[in-house]
């Protein structure tokens, strides 16, 4: 399967952080949700990615061609969490400017959006929702037929039906196998309801990259009393979360005694107990 | 490139018919003050530099007010070209001032009002491209919001300094201020047509120099 995004060896410091990603592939036809802490990296990614900032060393390259080429950001299409044209201008006003853009912009294609989403093509992007915001974006960002979908916190702040349809799209979009989409997201529900594969970024280090279901299945939550917590190796203690009664443990699937209490560990839970750990 | 001049324009679309009033009244200024002597509509040539120095300062309040740089940077254009567009815009604006001024100054005489000279459509292009190639490159890199107050003492230095040197020569001996004045009036006696030549070609390198700083600030911004 070839990749959509290949990363290697990127470094990029700010003073006290220092995003540092030795190897990723984000392989075609799927989506990979990246998730982490505010601060974590998530977007310095996203920003070197797409060669929004000067990274300090390190290669990337989007459908085999070096991002800092101008026809790599021919078949992206990027969400950003805000709309990034100005408040003053219509959805009508987007067509004209991105159609001067890509080349392969498609009037017929975004109308089909601009229909779907129910969205007016008059209307000032001030008078707007949020909802309405982010749809307008996804519309600009699909609309020139791209390969590769980058979000960056493209659902946060928005309610739940709207956030259900706007994955809908993305799992459209998924169908076809040249595609692939990078999400940012908070929200954790909407990684586990679409993605294929899962990055976990902490402290600017990819903690792992696994796909979703292999994920769900290595690790569990292990729910014990003080005395049972205490039988139990520390070495095989992946993250805990302790009580007046006793602890919640995240452990690798096949490590957890036998006995034990045990429930599916999600993405959440995951990401709660190694940032905890890692913070002690 | 259309793309992003697209945008650009679109942004001015929102300023054009304050703009295109504030002209249209200083036409009709012209009307009121004619006089048997003819009268002169040359401070309309102010009104086109005040609005040509206007536009880079709209254009990017409007991108800053977004986050538009970001996005701008993730569409299939050069860091390069999204600067060019920019001053493309400062351009198309300055031509369009102009023609504005060229077509008042011909009602204006057909009326029987005073031509203006050429300097009177040519010393608002050049003050604009040199304030517009002074302005750029410091929105460039410190953004609208953090660069008004240089943006301001760009303008205030150099009037200061004319209201300055006016003082002097209104305080200077006589003898002083006839020697200096006989020296400006030896200045009027150059040929209009070359030093004209001259501020062109110069404005031009300077705003073609001023493209060349902003994009090398834009490549290395951090958006």
């Amino acid at each position: 399967m070839a990749n959509a995004i290949e990363i290697r060896n990127l470094v990029k410091s700010y003073g006290d952080f220092t995003l540092s990603i030795d190897s990723l592939d984000i392989p075609c036809g799927c989506i990979m949700g990246l998730v982490g802490s505010n601060g974590a990296g998530k977007s310095t990614m996203i920003k070197s990615v797409l060669d929004l900032i000067k990274t300090d060393s390190g290669d990337i390259s989007i459908n085999g061609i070096s991002n800092r080429s101008e026809g790599s950001r021919e078949d992206i299409g990027v969400v950003f969490d805000e709309i990034k044209f100005p408040q003053v201008f219509t959805a009508e006003d987007v067509r004209l400017i991105l159609r001067g853009a890509y080349k392969n912009w498609d009037d017929a294609l975004f109308d089909r959006y601009i229909a779907q989403f129910a969205l007016p093509t008059r209307k000032k992007i001030k008078e707007f929702s949020r909802g309405m915001k982010m749809k307008l974006s996804l519309a600009a960002a699909l609309a020139h037929h791209p390969k590769l979908l980058i979000l960056d916190e493209a659902t946060s702040g928005i309610d739940p039906v709207v956030r259900d349809e706007i994955l809908d799209i993305f799992l459209e979009f998924i169908q076809d196998e040249q595609h692939a989409i990078l999400a940012s997201s908070h929200i954790i529900s909407d990684i586990e309801k679409a993605a294929d594969y899962v990055t976990f970024i902490n402290n600017g280090r990819i903690v792992f990259c696994e796909e979703k279901d292999v994920l769900m299945e290595k690790y569990r939550i292990v729910k014990c009393g003080n005395d049972e917590l205490a039988s139990v190796n520390p070495d095989d203690i992946v993250g805990k979360r302790t009580n007046t009664f006793g602890a919640e443990l995240l452990m690798l699937s096949d490590r957890v005694p036998e006995g034990f209490m045990t429930a599916k560990a999600g993405i959440e839970d995951i990401m709660l107990m190694i940032i905890r750990d890692e913070g002690r | 490139m259309k793309g992003i001049i697209t945008k650009d324009l679109l942004a001015l679309k929102q300023v054009a018919a304050t703009m295109s009033l504030l002209m249209v009244f200083y036409i009709f200024l012209g009307f009121m003050s004619m006089n048997e002597s003819g009268g002169s509509i040359s401070y309309l040539s102010i009104m086109a530099l005040v609005i040509n120095v206007m536009v880079p300062l709209s254009c990017a309040g409007y991108d800053e007010q977004c986050g538009w740089d970001q996005f701008g940077a993730s569409l299939p254009v050069s860091k390069n070209n999204i600067v060019a567009c920019r001053y493309i815009v400062n351009l198309i604006i300055i031509c369009f001032t102009s023609a504005v001024v060229f077509a008042g100054n011909m009602i204006f005489m057909a009326f029987g009002g005073n031509a203006s000279g050429l300097e009177a459509y040519i010393i608002p292009i050049v003050l604009s491209m040199l304030y517009i190639a002074l302005i750029n490159p410091i929105i460039y890199k410190f953004g609208v919001q953090k660069s008004r107050i240089l943006i301001i003492a760009a303008i205030l230095v150099p009037s200061m300094l004319i209201a300055a040197l006016g003082m002097l020569m209104s305080s200077a001996p006589e003898d002083k201020l006839s020697r200096l004045t006989d020296s400006l009036d030896s200045l009027t006696s150059i040929p209009v047509m070359p030093v004209l030549i001259v501020s062109v070609v110069t404005a031009a390198g300077l705003y073609v120099l001023s493209m060349l700083i902003s994009t090398r600030i834009f490549r290395n911004k951090e958006l």
